[in-house]
């Protein structure tokens, strides 16, 4: 595999694998305080983005007042489907199987509203109107000012996030949560107030994970949709429970994706068409292998379950 | 409504459970006075734990009325029932072991600042009412002497340690009303009867009530100001220590004598 590409590749790894990080982590923070794999997580990831580019469009071209737009479309449709849906459902008691398959219906009825918007707007297929440009180059190794936006922004609110977990009272709560919801209620943790704003968190940082996404490729109502394997993918690497574990496994899967597939195309012919496979295969790898992933394999700050 | 002093604490009134056919606790009616160190007492399966579970809300009543401070607090949730002022423990600890001690007491502290988003992240909003908090907390862990061991994981301590750490974690919610599941389960002699005088502590310096179910009838007779006697989902037997002690049935249901 020539060099240049070898260092391209490597940088989309980093790049791709921090956008992944971020939604992987949502994926987990719900997992671990609310008990569900949340495949509605997807669209608050494409809420987030149409947020940021309907922003954009308006004239606005300040990525952070673009991103904190993202954020409160992303919480907000995320509030909305524990409020109308999802909080009903536990009420009622219901298997974990109803809960998955109402997170689909949720996510194929926010997906289907912004199809619906994006056409009676013609939003298919816009980016975000902040123009690229380089900010470093040397040799083959090029960076953009997306990198120089994409990456830091990922790191910072991972960083962040690991911090509101561990050390202020709201995440102490949301990590009692995340070990034993009954005992939470018995010693009078406000519960139904805690998950909401776990849901506002992790649905804020879909919304900016989506802005990020939308800034490198095209808006469109199934980008959310097109990445939620790989970050289920990430996730399931890390156990759904471990905060090190999720970030580990997002770089890897961005790597597997990018780095692997570019080598096993220019050694084995592989054609690159089989790149959507990669995440189904290191699901069904790490299940079969070790379903715990990456947890008990590094215990770090900010697990939810050590 | 005026609060009438001579009104108990907390009264049931001919509740009842029953699980599937079988009756767990039939028609049982008793009250518990304000400050009084009360023992519930009774073979096993006599329905002493359902009666517990009955109060705190973990379970449905099937018949019946609990009465707290005169409210009707039967159909309240768990946590509704915590904030009202009913702290409970369990037999085995019920606890958050994967967090440290300090963590663990943190946790019931009613509305805290820190633990709404847009205030979290701002430490400086919060971290007066935190520090206010932690001291509490300081302050009911040397009630209880586990204060060295603030920062340890709750798994690492002793099951005494661990029975202290449940009492001073229903401390930290300021209860009126503590429900104590055998908190002398699984704990050496000399252990348990350092227990009760916590407990003896709790009502002399805090004023708070106890109903305590307990199996090691010589500690709980040094302490206790009245005792309930069950079996089999009734009420068999209530009086003050003395009576019960020489109290020919009770002898009978307990020691077969």
């Amino acid at each position: 595999m020539p060099p240049a590409l070898l260092t391209t590749s490597l940088v989309n790894t980093i790049q791709i694998g921090s956008l992944y990080a971020l939604m992987a982590l949502g994926i987990t923070l719900t997992f671990s305080v609310m008990k569900l794999p949340n495949f509605a997580h997807a669209e608050y990831v494409t809420a987030g983005a149409y947020a940021a580019l309907i922003v954009s469009l308006s004239g606005v071209l300040n990525p952070l007042v673009i991103m904190a737009a993202a954020f409160i479309v992303g919480a907000l449709s995320a509030l909305i489907s524990q409020l109308a849906v999802f909080k009903r459902l536990e009420g009622k008691e219901v298997s974990l199987y109803t809960l998955i398959l109402s997170s689909f219906a949720v996510g194929l009825i926010i997906r289907y509203i912004l199809f619906l918007m994006a056409d009676y707007f013609n939003l298919f297929d816009l980016r975000i109107g902040i123009p690229l440009t380089i900010v470093f180059r040397d040799g083959s190794l090029i960076l953009s000012n997306l990198f120089a936006w994409v990456v830091p922004t990922s790191i910072v609110l991972v960083v962040l996030l690991t911090l509101l977990l561990n050390a202020t009272p709201l995440g102490r709560e949301m990590r009692a949560l995340a070990n034993n919801v009954n005992l939470a209620r018995v010693i009078g943790i406000p519960v139904e107030r805690v998950k909401n704003y776990t849901w506002l968190l992790v649905g804020g940082l879909a919304g900016v994970a989506g802005a990020l996404w939308g800034l490198q490729t095209a808006v469109h109502p199934l980008m959310g949709w097109g990445a939620i394997i790989s970050v289920f993918a990430a996730a399931i690497l890390g156990g759904l429970s471990s905060f090190s574990g999720t970030i580990l496994g997002a770089y890897v899967v961005a790597f597997s994706e990018n780095t692997v597939m570019l080598f096993l195309n220019a050694n084995f012919g592989v054609d690159l068409a089989y790149k959507p496979a990669i995440p189904f295969i290191i699901i069904i790898a790490v299940l079969l292998i070790r379903p715990q992933g990456f947890t008990n394999l590094i215990r770090r700050a900010g697990d939810l379950q050590r | 409504m005026p609060e009438d002093p001579a009104r108990p604490l907390l009264e049931l009134k001919s509740i009842r459970k029953d699980f599937g056919g079988l009756r767990a606790v039939d028609d049982v009616s008793l009250d518990v006075p304000k400050g009084a160190i009360v023992g519930l007492i009774g073979p096993n399966g006599s329905g002493k734990s359902t009666l517990i579970n009955l109060i705190a809300r973990a379970t449905n009543l099937s018949a019946g009325q609990v009465l707290f401070n005169g409210e009707n607090i039967s159909d309240l949730a768990s946590d509704e029932v915590f904030r009202r002022g009913i702290a409970r423990g369990y037999q085995e600890p019920a606890l958050y072991f994967k967090m440290t001690v300090l963590d663990n007491v943190l946790l019931p502290v009613k509305d805290q600042r820190g633990e709404q988003p847009w205030y979290a992240p701002w430490r400086r909003y919060w971290q007066g009412d935190e520090a206010a908090h932690a001291q509490t907390a300081v302050d009911v862990l040397a009630q209880v002497q586990l204060l060295q061991h603030y920062d340890t994981l709750a798994s690492d301590l002793s099951g005494g340690q661990m029975k202290l750490l449940e009492i001073a974690r229903c401390l930290m919610g300021r209860p009126e009303l503590l429900l104590l599941d055998e908190p002398t389960a699984g704990v050496a002699p000399k252990l348990a009867y350092e227990i009760f005088q916590q407990i003896a502590r709790l009502r002399d310096d805090h004023g708070i009530t106890l109903l305590i179910v307990e199996h090691r009838l010589e500690i709980l007779f040094d302490f206790a100001d009245y005792v309930y006697v069950m079996h089999l989902g009734n009420l068999l037997a209530q009086g003050k220590v003395d009576d019960i002690a020489s109290d020919a049935t009770v002898r009978e249901v307990y020691f077969g004598d």
